[in-house]
C-alpha cells in the first residue's frame, strides 16, 4: 500500500507538471491577449509529433528534437497569431470559432498526414532508481525535473527580464503599457509564442512517457480547461496551484477509483465552480 | 409587422419548398431519401443552435440536448411503452426541462465563462450517456432496436416528409421570432448587453427563454434521430457533432434565418461527395469554419448581397 501510494505522489508530481506547462502557457494567451486558445491541445499533439519525427525518423536525440518541439510548435502559434487571431482579438465569439476550428483542423490533419496508429517514441533511459522502497523509473524523474526547470525558468524570465515585464504589463492593462512606450504587439507575438513552444515542450515531455496519438490534445485540452477555471481564469499561480490539485484528482481517481470517475468529477467540479464562483477557488482576487 | 424584404425573399422560399416536396419523389427508394432525411433532422438542430446564438451566446451543450431528446424518446417508447407520438413532444419538453433548470445558474455566466461552464456540461451529458445507468442507457453500445414511430413510418418517404413537416415547423417558428419584437431584443442583447438592460429588456429571462426554446427543438431533432437511425450510442453526440451544427450555422450565416438550413444542405453535399471518410470531412469542415469567419462572417447566405456589392462598385 505505501509503494502505491508512493508511485501515486511520483504520477501525481508528473502529471502535475505538464499540466503546468500547458496551462500556464494557456493563461499566459488568455491573460495577456484576452483569447481563450481551444488549439493548445492540439499544439500539445503537435509537440509529440516533432519529437517522434527528429528523435525516430531523423535520428537526432532527444533533447535536441525536444528544443526543435519548442521552437517549431512555438513558430506555428506565432503564424496563428500573426496570420488571423491579431485581427480577431476583440471579437470573442469569432476568435472562439477560429481556434475551435483550428484545433479539429490539426487534429484532423495529424490523423490524416500521419497516421492513426499510435507512436511510441523510445524512452532515453531504462535505469530504475530503488529508494524508500520505491522503484522509480529515472526517466520520470528526468522529465519531472526537466518541467521543473523551464517553469523556474519561465517564472524568472516574466519577474526579472524586460519582456517579460512588458508581458506582464501588458496582461495588467494593455493601454496603459502601450502608454508607457511598450510596444504591445510585440509583446502578444513574445507571449503566444513561448506559450505554444510550451505546449509544444510538455508534449515532447510525455511523448516518451505515453504514446503519441492524433487526438491526445482533446484530453489535454479539456484537463487545461478545467484548471485554469479552478485556479481562477487568467492567473498563472492560479495556473500552477490548479495543476496541482487537479493533478490530485486524476492521478489518485486514476488509480483508486476509475479514469471516468475521475473525468466525470472534473466536469462536475468545472461547471459548479462556473456557475458559483467563477473566479475560481484556488486564488482569491 | 410584415418585413422590407419579405416580397423579395417569398418566392425562394416557395420554390425551396416546392423543390424538398418533390426531389424524394424522383429518387424513390434510393440513398437519396436517406441523405435527405439525416439534412432535414440536422437542418433542425443547427437552426435550434442559432436560436441561443441570436443572442450572441455559443452554447457548446446542444449536443448533449440533442443526445437528451434521442435517449429520452427511446426508453419512453421502449422501456414505458408510450407512442411515438407522445414520446417525441415528451422528449422536447424533457431537455426543455433540463435546460430550464440548468440555463438558471448557468446562464448567469457570461463570455469565455459561458462558453466554459456549457462545454463542461456538453460533455457531462454525453460522458453520463456513456459510463452511467449502463442498464438503462446501455453505456457505450448504446440502444438498438429502436422502434420505428408507426408501420406508416417504415416506409422512407413517409418519414422524410415528417422530417420536412416539423424542420419547416421550426424554422418558421424562428422566422417568427426574428421578425418580431423578442427577435430585436435578442440582437440588440448581442450587440451591448450593457445598454439593451438599461433600456428595459430583461437579458436573464430573454436568455433562458432562447435557450429552453433551442433545448427544446434540440431534443424533438434527437427524438426524430433516434427512430429514424433505430441505433442510438454517445459517439454520435460527442464534439465532432457539435462541431458540424456549429460550423453549418456559422459557414450558413448566423444571422439569418435561412443561414442554418442553407449551411447544414451545403456542408452535407460536400460530405457525400468526400464519401464518408470521417477524419477528412471534419478536416473540410473545420476549414470552411476559419475560412467563413474570416473571409465571410455572415455565410454563405451574405454572398448574393455582397456580389451586388461588387458588382455596384465596379460600375461606378
Amino acid at each position: 500500500m505505501a509503494a502505491l501510494l508512493g508511485q501515486c505522489v511520483v504520477n501525481w508530481i508528473m502529471i502535475s507538471l505538464i499540466y503546468c506547462l500547458v496551462s500556464v502557457g494557456m493563461t499566459l494567451i488568455y491573460s495577456v491577449m484576452g483569447i481563450l486558445n481551444f488549439a493548445h491541445g492540439a499544439f500539445y499533439m503537435l509537440g509529440g509529433y516533432v519529437t517522434y519525427y527528429f528523435a525516430v525518423r531523423f535520428g537526432w536525440g532527444f533533447w535536441s528534437a525536444l528544443v526543435m518541439s519548442f521552437l517549431l510548435v512555438g513558430l506555428l502559434g506565432l503564424l496563428l497569431y500573426k496570420g488571423i487571431l491579431r485581427y480577431f482579438r476583440d471579437r470573442l465569439l469569432l476568435c472562439l470559432m477560429i481556434t475551435v476550428g483550428f484545433a479539429s483542423l490539426f487534429e484532423n490533419g495529424a490523423y490524416i498526414l500521419f497516421d492513426p496508429y499510435e507512436k511510441s517514441v523510445p524512452p532515453f533511459t531504462t535505469s530504475v532508481l530503488r529508494a524508500f522502497g520505491l522503484s522509480l523509473s529515472a526517466e520520470r524523474l528526468v522529465v519531472m525535473s526537466v518541467a521543473l526547470a523551464i517553469m523556474i525558468s519561465l517564472g524568472l524570465f516574466i519577474k526579472r527580464t524586460k519582456p517579460g515585464r512588458a508581458l506582464r504589463a501588458v496582461s495588467e492593462d494593455d493601454e496603459a503599457a502601450r502608454l508607457q512606450g511598450v510596444n504591445t504587439e510585440n509583446a502578444f507575438t513574445l507571449g503566444m509564442f513561448i506559450a505554444s513552444g510550451l505546449a509544444g515542450i510538455a508534449g515532447a515531455l510525455m511523448a516518451p512517457v505515453l504514446a503519441v496519438g492524433p487526438f491526445v490534445g482533446h484530453e489535454m485540452i479539456v484537463n487545461s480547461f478545467i484548471i485554469i477555471i479552478l485556479g481562477g481564469v487568467g492567473s498563472i499561480p492560479g495556473a500552477v496551484a490548479g495543476s496541482l490539485v487537479f493533478g490530485l484528482i486524476t492521478s489518485f481517481c486514476g488509480t483508486f477509483l476509475s479514469g471516468d470517475v475521475a473525468t466525470m468529477i472534473g466536469f462536475v467540479l468545472l461547471f459548479l465552480i462556473l456557475v458559483f464562483r467563477p473566479r475560481g477557488l484556488l486564488v482569491g482576487t | 409587422m410584415v418585413p422590407k424584404n419579405y416580397l423579395k425573399i417569398a418566392p425562394i422560399v416557395v420554390l425551396a419548398l416546392v423543390f424538398a416536396l418533390l426531389i424524394p419523389l424522383f429518387f424513390k427508394g434510393s440513398y437519396v431519401v436517406v441523405f435527405l432525411i439525416i439534412t432535414g433532422i440536422w437542418v433542425m438542430f443547427a437552426t435550434s443552435l442559432r436560436i441561443i446564438m441570436t443572442l450572441g451566446l455559443v452554447s457548446f451543450a446542444h449536443n448533449g440536448f440533442f443526445a437528451i431528446g434521442a435517449y429520452a424518446s427511446a426508453v419512453f417508447m421502449m422501456r414505458l411503452g408510450f407512442s411515438f407520438w407522445l414520446a417525441m413532444p415528451l422528449s422536447g419538453i424533457v431537455a426543455a426541462f433540463l435546460a430550464l433548470v440548468i440555463g438558471f445558474p448557468m446562464l448567469r455566466t457570461k463570455g469565455h465563462y459561458f462558453f466554459l461552464s456549457s462545454f463542461a456540461l456538453g460533455m457531462v451529458i454525453v460522458l453520463m450517456f456513456a459510463t452511467q445507468w449502463r442498464g438503462l442507457f446501455g453505456g457505450t453500445m448504446g440502444i438498438a432496436n429502436i422502434p420505428h414511430p408507426s408501420d406508416v413510418f417504415r416506409l422512407q418517404i413517409n418519414y422524410y416528409y415528417l422530417v420536412l413537416g416539423l424542420t419547416v415547423l421550426t424554422i418558421s417558428v424562428v422566422y417568427r421570432i426574428d421578425n418580431c419584437r423578442i427577435g430585436k431584443e435578442w440582437r440588440a442583447i448581442r450587440e451591448l448587453d450593457d445598454l439593451a438592460a438599461l433600456i428595459g429588456i430583461n437579458i436573464v429571462r430573454a436568455k433562458i427563454v432562447a435557450f429552453v426554446l433551442a433545448s427544446f427543438f434540440a431534443g424533438i431533432s434527437g427524438s426524430l434521430l433516434a427512430h429514424y437511425l433505430r441505433f442510438i450510442s454517445p459517439e454520435a453526440f460527442g464534439f465532432p457533432a457539435m462541431l458540424f451544427c456549429l460550423s453549418s450555422v456559422i459557414i450558413g450565416g448566423m444571422n439569418s434565418t435561412w443561414g442554418p438550413a442553407v449551411g447544414v444542405v451545403l456542408l452535407r453535399t460536400i460530405m457525400m461527395g468526400v464519401g464518408g471518410l470521417k477524419e477528412w470531412e471534419i478536416l473540410i469542415y473545420s476549414a470552411m469554419l476559419i475560412l467563413c469567419v474570416v473571409l465571410l462572417p455572415l455565410g454563405v447566405v451574405s454572398l448574393p448581397s455582397r456580389i451586388m456589392m461588387l458588382m455596384r462598385k465596379k460600375e461606378a
